[in-house]
């Protein structure tokens, strides 16, 4: 005779569509089963006789499917979705629009090529969608491997050193770099869910590669093409990555112990950060941030430029302002706005947004992407499981940094420019579209009980499994 | 005496919450516990149940943790949030107010309170 257990549960499960859900409600339904079925043996009835009390007990398990199966549905996340495609689409509109008299060079994007614009768009949307559907646990099957795959083809293809034998070609290494440094956090993500409860070696084996990913992007030919904050941006996503899962003792090394060490590696990362930008790197420092004109000639003369731009900046309209005949510091003589503001449609996008229209389309799109990113990363931080919480910050916290580093950088506070998100007109904002909708794949199956707080996986019902009592 | 559904109907997300007033429990417990305080009155069917816990735990009126005690199964037990506490003070007051006034309209002349 077929165990009427198992029979109930496999009635119950044809009701539930949601394949990711089917497990953790099985299991629990299981749970009770079992309990009903002990609380009768205890009252004097046979094993088999139990279950079959157990089963009548639980009413009909096409009901209990199908209520579950109301209940847990995936959710769309169409508000972010939109949000995320609206500002897509103003960027990309805004890009084509107020770059049409400038160029490409070297084969890369600095100005109009509305085609091109607007088909990384569609793909970009293509690829968000597509990632929203997507299962991110995959990223817990191939975290081992992930990350040190990316850091080798790293090693390989962008530094300088690199670049003469590399089988890729401008402006392919530009792209390839780029993408680079928003993808690395994502396979981090993989790596540090993999040395979970690890102790001592898988605290080790989380740390030791950081500084290969600063190596990699300083050292890389395209490093300062995309702004010189992304050798910084990288790691320090990365840092808070692993800071957020230490202080929640992440490696079992004891609560107390993890938030010392948590402590102790913010304090060196802090160190290390003003170490390189009052000592290292002048051009980095604060004071050159906040007094550019004290650096006119040299490293200040974006910020000198930005603030001018910004002196004569209306509400609405474009700025009152023309660009001089000469900087200190132009070494080609030119003097047209976009080309003694490197990256003006990247790095320097928002502030090309005001000195063309004026404060309020700057504070729409600015508020815009805050928004965006906001709205990710707290809901990634509120999340119980703990691969989305580091799927969904793995993309939040790229996005809010660069969006809160394009508006210093927009208003004159030139500290490290890093690229401006969502910008590229290139298959650059298709990876990133396609990265977001990942995070939002997380919120789509939030209602799920995916692993217990150990971190164990709690799919427990398999059909072929033995039920004892 | 048998009694009609449909006098629980819409007081059930009442008695769940109730039954996590004092304590953590699992489904199983809540169903036992319900049985006992009602004097075996209110069986209370997985069927409605578990849809019933995950839609308050969607809500936010209660949250889920999984436990494994010591050689045991591992057991999804649920929690009170203050915003069930809340909602739980609200329904239980309209619910009284209600049950005290079928009892007046009824003729039995004493308060259920």
């Amino acid at each position: 005779m077929r165990d009427a257990i198992r029979e109930y549960l496999a009635a119950a499960g044809d009701q539930i569509r949601w394949d990711r859900a089917r497990p953790a409600l099985l299991a629990e339904l299981e749970d009770h089963l079992l309990c009903e079925a002990e609380a009768a043996v205890e009252a004097g009835l046979s094993e088999e006789e139990a279950r079959a009390e157990a089963v009548r007990q639980m009413g009909d398990p096409v009901t209990v499917g199908q209520e579950l199966d109301r209940v847990h549905r995936p959710k769309p996340q169409w508000g972010l979705l939109g949000l995320t495609l609206a500002v897509a689409l103003a960027v990309t509109v805004l890009r084509v629009e107020l770059t049409r008299d400038w160029w490409v060079q070297d084969g890369i994007f600095w100005g109009n090529d509305s085609g091109r614009c607007y088909l990384a768009l569609f793909l970009g949307t293509a690829l968000m969608l597509a990632g929203h559907v997507m299962d991110y646990t995959g990223l817990a099957k191939m975290g081992k491997a992930l990350f040190p795959a990316g850091l080798f083809l790293g090693f390989l293809l962008l530094p300088n050193y690199a670049v003469p034998s590399s089988p890729l070609a401008e402006p392919a290494i530009y792209y390839v770099t780029h993408i680079f440094h928003l993808v690395m956090p994502l396979c981090y993500g993989g790596w540090l869910y993999a040395w979970r409860k690890g102790g001592r070696k898988g605290l080790l084996l989380s740390l030791l590669p950081l500084p290969a990913l600063p190596f990699i992007m300083y050292t890389s030919h395209h490093g300062y093409t995309l702004g010189a904050g992304s050798f910084l941006l990288l790691p320090a996503v990365c840092i808070v990555m692993l800071l957020v899962l230490t202080w929640k003792d992440w490696y079992g090394l004891g609560r107390v112990r993890s938030r010392l060490l948590a402590a102790g590696l913010a304090l060196f990362c802090g160190g290390a950060f003003l170490y390189f930008t009052t000592l290292l790197s002048p051009a980095h420092s604060l004071s050159a941030a906040l007094h550019p004109a004290l650096y006119a000639d040299t490293y200040g003369y974006q910020a000198t430029i930005v603030r001018q731009v910004l002196s004569g900046a209306r509400w609405l309209g474009p700025a009152d302002w023309t660009p001089p005949s000469a900087f200190p510091g132009d070494w080609t003589g030119r003097t047209d706005y976009w080309f003694v503001m490197p990256c003006a449609g990247n790095s320097f996008f928002l502030t090309t947004v005001l000195q063309s229209l004026g404060w309020l389309p700057y504070l729409l799109l600015a508020g815009g992407f805050v928004f965006l990113a906001l709205w990710l990363l707290v809901k990634g931080l509120r999340q119980k499981n703990v691969l989305g919480r580091i799927t969904a910050l793995a993309v939040a916290l790229p996005l809010l940094l660069e969006t809160l580093f394009g508006i210093a950088t927009s208003l004159g506070l030139i500290w490290f420019p890093v690229p401006f998100p969502l910008v590229g007109g290139n298959c650059i904002l298709a990876v990133q579209m396609g990265l977001i909708g990942l995070a939002l794949s997380v919120f789509r199956q939030e209602t799920l009980p995916v692993t217990d707080k150990k971190g164990k996986p709690l799919f427990l019902f398999r059909p072929d499994q033995k039920l004892t009592i | 005496m048998k009694l009609d559904k449909s006098l629980l109907s819409g007081s059930t997300a009442l008695l769940v919450l109730k039954l996590l007033e004092d304590r953590d429990k699992y489904g199983y417990q809540m169903t036992e516990e319900l049985r006992r305080r009602s004097d075996k009155t209110f069986e209370l069917k997985s069927g409605t149940l578990y849809p019933l816990l995950h839609t308050l735990e969607q809500k936010g009126f209660i949250t889920a943790r999984e436990e494994t005690a010591e050689g045991a199964r591992p057991r999804r037990y649920y929690h009170l949030t203050d915003t069930g506490r809340k909602q739980l003070a609200e329904k239980e007051a309209a619910w009284r107010t209600y049950a005290d006034a079928m009892v007046k309209v009824l003729g039995g002349g004493g308060s259920y309170a």
